[in-house]
């Protein structure tokens, strides 16, 4: 009995370590690495049910906690549980139909989708579908949050705010990318780009490859930046915002009951002030009267690094392991491309040099509050 | 008139109304924080005993709190520099802490925790007949070096037990 517990207590001390955003971010990167390199073997029916079956074990037994599934049970959470049984789905779902037409492009087959001979108009068989669909998934999700009296939080007050105040679900991953960045950035300037960048697809990537039929063999680059900007930046900082932010957003382990009083968290500093040394120019400001240069020499370093990263990165891959790619797609497209993608970067990057090295801002123009 | 697709096209138009017609409330906010303009806090004699670290938050509601640092006394603003956020005061970490994306500030207002890029506002505060007032319109703001502005601090001697 007491080796049981030892081994219980201990599996949820690892998993409380583990889940950590750096460590949970690490162990999904390299599983989606690995999921795509061996997609055609983890996808057959026999390993895909194999996986949900364990899939379905690991959360069962985590249920079994009471401090995780009081958090999980939460009405509004619920349905993230569903949301990560859905992703599975949808992710091997469309690896395994790519799997079946790249085995068929080998034995020079064409595509599964290219014999169906099921084409009807958009208007009005698709378009009267989509209405079905979105009156009945209304009715469903009034009736559903009726049924788990979905909260309303109470209204907003000057005095008592709510600890953790957590977005919407949907938002959640805005949120957490908020911790990280400052605000027009993470809430202006990303979102923007991400939807502008999601617009432009279309006029960078002319491939017609990979069109109306799945794939992954004629289109790695497109797929796998997709999926990891699709599972490892928008849907993982959801997971990590809804079950392992507590109270004043600081992190809890899943095993970890939200008591609201913890340490405070690593205290962070600017990639100005680890360069010059100490904080103190940061705590003492310019006035507004000091000579605009001056923030700006302050911040030198930061505009030095991120310059190299934005415009020298993206011409030396350009010259070597891109070189085909740019050729391809041509000078303009290149750059564009490029710069969306060395943007999408910046934010696992940003990550990084905060659990690893307590930087807040790699360029801390505060007095015209301008962060980066 | 009474056939299926009858009523549902009516539902949808009703709902939809009902809906649209509901936005413009939606988009109001329940509550706004403008601090009041000016308040009278009280005696500065008062505030002269009070020990050094504390934190008054009687004035919550008004947008600011009232610390004794051992310079003198601030007003600092309640809300959070990253993207406003009413923060709480943790007297066991001493640390104005933020529930929205993890910010500390120390009693000073520094912001040393999370993503806040720079400190608390500072209201102005200024004695007028022995008595202590905190004026919302006017901030004062540390990145921009205006702590050092007389009216961003009431001087206090450093002389209260520690
Ligand atoms: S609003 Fe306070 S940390 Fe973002």
């Amino acid at each position: 009995m007491i080796a049981e517990a030892w081994t219980i207590d201990s599996l949820r001390e690892g998993s409380n370590w583990l889940a950590h955003p750096a460590r949970v971010m690490t162990i999904c990167a390299i599983g989606l690495v690995a999921g795509l390199w061996w997609y055609r073997v983890w996808t057959r029916p026999r390993w895909a049910a194999l996986l949900l079956g364990g899939l379905l074990a690991v959360v069962t037994l985590a249920g079994l906690d009471p401090v995780l599934r009081d958090k999980v049970c939460r009405p509004d959470n619920l349905a993230i549980l569903l949301l990560v049984l859905l992703l599975c789905f949808f992710v091997w779902r469309g690896l395994r139909q790519a799997a079946v037409n790249d085995d068929r492009a080998e034995r020079g087959e064409p595509p599964f989708e290219a014999g169906a001979d099921d084409k009807v108009l958009t208007w009005p068989h698709l378009v009267f579908l989509e209405l079905v669909a979105l009156v009945a998934c209304s009715a469903f999700l009034v009736i559903w949050s009726l049924l788990v009296r979905a909260p309303l939080e109470p209204p907003a007050d000057l005095e008592t705010v709510l600890n953790p105040a957590k977005a919407p679900w949907y938002f959640v991953g805005l949120q957490e990318l908020l911790v990280y960045f400052d605000p027009w950035l993470a809430g202006v300037v990303l979102p923007v780009v991400m939807v502008v960048g999601l617009s432009a697809l279309p006029y960078l990537d002319r491939n017609p490859r990979g069109s109306g039929y799945y794939t992954l063999r004629e289109r790695p680059l497109a797929v796998s930046v997709f999926l990891a900007a699709f599972i490892l930046l928008w849907m993982l900082p959801i997971l990590v915002g809804t079950f392992l932010r507590g109270p004043n957003w600081t992190l809890y382990g899943p095993f970890e009951p939200w008591d609201p009083h913890t340490e405070s968290p690593a205290e962070l500093v600017n990639l100005s002030a680890m360069v010059w040394g100490e904080r103190s120019e940061m705590e003492a400001g310019f006035g507004a009267e000091a000579a605009l240069w001056r923030p700006v020499v302050r911040e030198l370093p930061g505009i030095v690094l991120l310059g190299f990263y934005f415009l020298v990165m993206p011409w030396v891959l350009s010259r070597t392991a891109w070189r085909g790619l740019r050729e391809r797609m041509g000078s303009v497209r290149y750059l564009v491309f490029s710069v969306l993608l060395m943007g999408m970067g910046l934010v696992p990057a940003k990550m990084l040099l905060r659990w690893l090295l307590d930087v807040r801002y790699i360029v801390a123009l505060t007095e015209w509050s301008l962060n980066i | 008139m009474l056939t299926a697709a009858g009523v549902g096209w009516t539902a949808l138009t009703l709902g939809g109304t009902v809906g649209v017609l509901g936005v413009p409330r939606l988009l109001a906010p329940n509550v706004t924080a403008e601090p009041e303009v000016l308040v009278d806090i009280g005696e500065l004699a008062g505030y002269a005993q009070v020990s050094l670290g504390t934190v008054d938050e009687r004035f919550k509601r008004q947008g600011f709190w009232v610390v004794r640092l051992p310079e003198g006394l601030v007003a600092l603003s309640t809300s959070c520099t990253h993207l406003g956020c009413l923060l709480n005061w943790d007297d066991r970490d001493g640390r104005f802490k933020c529930p929205c994306h993890g910010s500390g500030f120390d009693l000073a207002g520094v912001n040393r925790e999370g993503p806040a890029p720079r400190p608390l506002e500072r209201l102005r505060v200024t004695v007028e007949d022995g008595r202590v007032i905190v004026d919302g319109r006017r901030r004062f703001r540390g990145e921009r070096g205006e702590w050092g502005h007389s009216e961003s601090m009431v001087r206090l001697e450093p002389s209260a037990e520690s």
